[in-house]
């Protein structure tokens, strides 16, 4: 029995079978009378209404996340807790700083604390460890893709897609050559771009060069990056940072060097954040909607908090898209390159 | 009489919807449209963020209006609160969704099918902001993102198109096998309001979406070419301003029309205007129901290539000496039209080809197009 073959069965709207439970008294006493009839005799109760009764809630979820330095983590954050407080409930906060002992640690002690839910974010929960929280029972959603650590429930990004997008804009202004400098503490993102990139190569019918290192997520490890093509002698037509950070060092570092961006190197982001659009030359990059990231897995564990069997019935999975903000260091040279279309 | 009409399987009790927008972007505007006599009211377009508002967002050019509003500015908890308190009577509550990805699109529809709704309307071309272009442009995802929806829910999909998706016959082939049941077009077309030239800058800060009266030609051929490209039931949208533009649309094959701006720029009492004048206008004519009118017009239309040209020419069917005026003078390429000795119009019949202009642009109705 559900709420829409109760509102059949009394035939109102599901609206007003659910004013019936909210607001009684904005609904025609006959109607809710009927209603009411109804939900007797087939034992039923409405789930939002449960939720407020369901006893030993604590109104509390869990968030764990394993930074707040980046503005990906932050909007993260804030759009988990827009939602949480939306619906009147407290996160509490931990801090794994990617070490899946401290993330499972955490799981045990939020357990302790009796929160209603959890939000894991970047996961690195072992299959083993994920088979010991089997008995958990509580639900738990995962920010990212790893598939072993036991969330029933995943939230994440399409960077291939994402990637695609980018390469498939640079190799349009001409760009034969790649280099991505990517986040040595974070989810190395080679594959996909790998990926994107092949796609790419495919349609266009054109070979593009890609290597790939690893650096510091800091306006210190951009800079560092354009030093060390310099010095090897082997820029590339253009380079695609993971941070945005990475990409204003190297910017300064193109300075100093007395590199034109994007005349002499050609550069991109693979996250965007205010100073993107500040400094000069603009720099393009790919949007994560990542607030949005956050709302979504909040919404994904709330619903199955609030229902277990409201049998919302959709893919427990959710799938983001980025969005590509063309500006000038790209080498884009039409007039309107604030307007991402 | 009844006038009552079949949307998708929903009894709807008359064409008049309202249009997904501002208007009915909470409660309060639901129930007033509601209140006001629409069949249906499609809510502003909710999705997984709330979009921020920009200000100023509306801008005018005599009566056509341009906005730069992306989507609803209300999260979707709050729209669940909301929708919960609407009285419907006996209309018809239908969500507007947008989402990115296909995943994003089923969830939104079962959210919104659990929020009471009871149809679905997808956004997916919206000309303000960044579109979703990999949708558009890849006929093949187009029926993967709307079969999540459509597989999702139990309700009615429709699809919202814009003028460009619209005008494709393989977009439309996709969106029909992927089980959605109706479309509506046209969406608000691009537009800038101008640029002020002594300072070289545009009038507004970014493109908006071009709506009202004047956008009501390109919506009429396209409510008839849509059902020259498919099956689907076609909900028109653009320019419908009063009820005969609202008969026009239906003449033309729409199963039911849309209003938007005609509520900016006139309140909601234009909806209950509507409804009366068109049901009057109905009883007038004598049509027993709104599906005895419908596509009545289409008929009179046919390919270019059919049209067998008629040997026509200009002539003046009552003495004009008005020297001040001249506009048939002025709009004939072939310099057709002269003063004779009188000093009263004249066409020259070797020279004047039938064009029509002069006789279109006559104030007074003193030119017609005869047999030669
Ligand atoms: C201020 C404004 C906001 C709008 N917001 C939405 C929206 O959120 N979702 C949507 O699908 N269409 C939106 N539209 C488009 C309208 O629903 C309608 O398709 C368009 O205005 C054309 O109809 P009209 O010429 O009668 O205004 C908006 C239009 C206006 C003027
Ligand atoms: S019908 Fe055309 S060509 Fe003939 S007189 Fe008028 S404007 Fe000239
Ligand atoms: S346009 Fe009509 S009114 Fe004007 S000069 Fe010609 S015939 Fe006379």
């Amino acid at each position: 029995m559900n709420i829409r073959k109760i509102a059949e069965l009394a035939g109102v709207s599901v609206a007003t079978v659910s004013r019936v439970f909210n607001h009684p008294e904005r609904v025609l006493p006959e109607t809710r009378d009927r209603v009411l009839a109804i939900t007797e005799e087939y034992d039923f109760t409405p789930n939002w209404f449960a939720r407020n009764l369901t006893l030993g809630s604590t109104k509390t979820i869990a968030l764990l996340i394993p930074g707040i330095d980046s503005d990906l983590y932050r909007n993260i954050i804030s759009g988990v807790e827009t939602v949480a407080g939306n619906k009147g409930f407290v996160v509490i906060f931990c801090q794994t700083r990617g070490d899946a002992e401290a993330e499972f640690n955490f799981l045990k002690i939020m357990k302790s604390r009796k929160v209603d839910g959890i939000i894991q974010v970047r996961s690195l929960l072992t299959p083993s460890m994920a088979a010991e929280l089997q008995t958990f029972n509580i639900p738990r959603v995962h920010i990212g893709k790893n598939r072993e650590c036991g969330c029933e429930m995943m939230c994440y990004l399409d960077y291939e897609e994402a990637a695609y997008r980018l390469i498939h804009h640079l190799s349009g202004l001409g760009h034969q050559s790649i280099v991505l400098l990517y986040d040595n503490q974070g989810d190395d993102i080679t594959p996909e771009i790998e990926a994107g990139l092949h796609r790419v190569s495919r349609e266009l019918k054109r070979s593009i060069r890609f290597t790939a290192f690893a650096g510091e997520n800091s306006a210190q490890g951009g800079y560092l990056a354009v030093q060390r093509m310099v010095q090897n002698g082997d820029l590339p037509d253009v380079l695609v940072t993971a941070g945005a950070l990475q990409a204003i060092g190297a910017l300064k570092a193109a300075r100093d060097m007395n590199l034109s961006i994007p005349g002499d190197l050609a550069l991109a982001s693979f996250n965007d954040s205010p100073v993107c659009s500040v400094v000069s030359p603009a720099i393009t990059c790919l949007e994560m909607p990542a607030a949005k990231l956050g709302m979504a897995s909040a919404r994904l564990l709330f619903d199955r908090i609030e229902d277990d069997d409201q049998d919302m019935g959709v893919s427990q999975e959710m799938i983001l898209q980025p969005k590509l903000k063309i500006r000038e260091s790209c080498g884009n040279t039409t007039d309107i390159f604030e307007l991402f279309d | 009489m009844s006038h009552t009409i079949d949307l998708m399987g929903l009894q709807l009790k008359n064409p008049i919807m309202t249009a997904s927008g501002p208007w009915a972007g909470d409660a309060v505007g639901i129930q007033r449209c509601i209140d006001a006599g629409a069949a249906a009211v499609i809510t502003e377009t909710i999705s997984l963020e709330a979009k921020q508002r920009i200000s100023p967002r509306l801008f005018c050019d005599d009566d056509g209006l341009f906005n730069t509003m992306l989507y609803s500015n209300m999260h979707l908890e709050e729209w669940e609160e909301e929708l919960s308190t609407i009285d419907r009577k006996d209309a018809k509550l239908i969500c507007s969704i947008w989402g990115s990805t296909a995943s994003e699109i089923a969830y939104l529809s079962k959210k919104v099918e659990h929020m009471g709704a009871d149809a679905i309307e997808i956004s997916i071309s919206a000309p303000i902001g960044s579109r979703n272009l990999r949708m558009l442009r890849h006929s093949c995802d187009i029926q993967e993102f709307m079969g999540a929806a459509v597989k999702a829910v139990d309700i009615p999909v429709m699809v919202k198109l814009s003028y460009e998706a619209a005008s494709s016959p393989n977009f439309l082939r996709e969106l029909e096998l992927s089980g959605i049941r109706a479309v509506s077009a046209i969406d608000a077309l691009k537009g800038l309001a101008g640029v002020d030239i002594e300072n070289q800058r545009s009038l507004m800060p970014t493109y908006g979406g071009y709506t009202g009266q004047h956008i009501r030609p390109v919506s009429l051929a396209t409510t008839a070419a849509l059902h020259q490209y498919t099956p689907l039931q076609v909900v028109s949208s653009g320019g419908v301003l009063d009820h005969e533009t609202a008969i026009e649309f239906l003449m033309l094959g729409a199963t039911a029309v849309q209003l938007a701006s005609a509520i900016l720029c006139s309140g909601y009492g234009i909806i209950t205007e509507i409804v009366r004048n068109l049901e009057h206008w109905l009883t007038e004519h004598g049509y027993s129901s709104v599906d005895t009118l419908r596509g009545t017009a289409l008929r009179s239309l046919r390919a270019f290539e059919d049209i067998v040209p008629r040997s026509l020419c200009a002539s003046v069917n009552e003495k004009c000496r008005r020297t001040e005026c001249l506009i048939c003078a002025q709009s004939c390429l072939q310099d057709a039209v002269y003063l004779d000795e009188a000093g009263t119009i004249a066409i020259d019949p070797d020279r004047c080809d039938g064009c029509g202009l002069c006789v279109e642009r006559c104030p007074h109705g003193l030119l017609t197009l005869e047999w030669r």
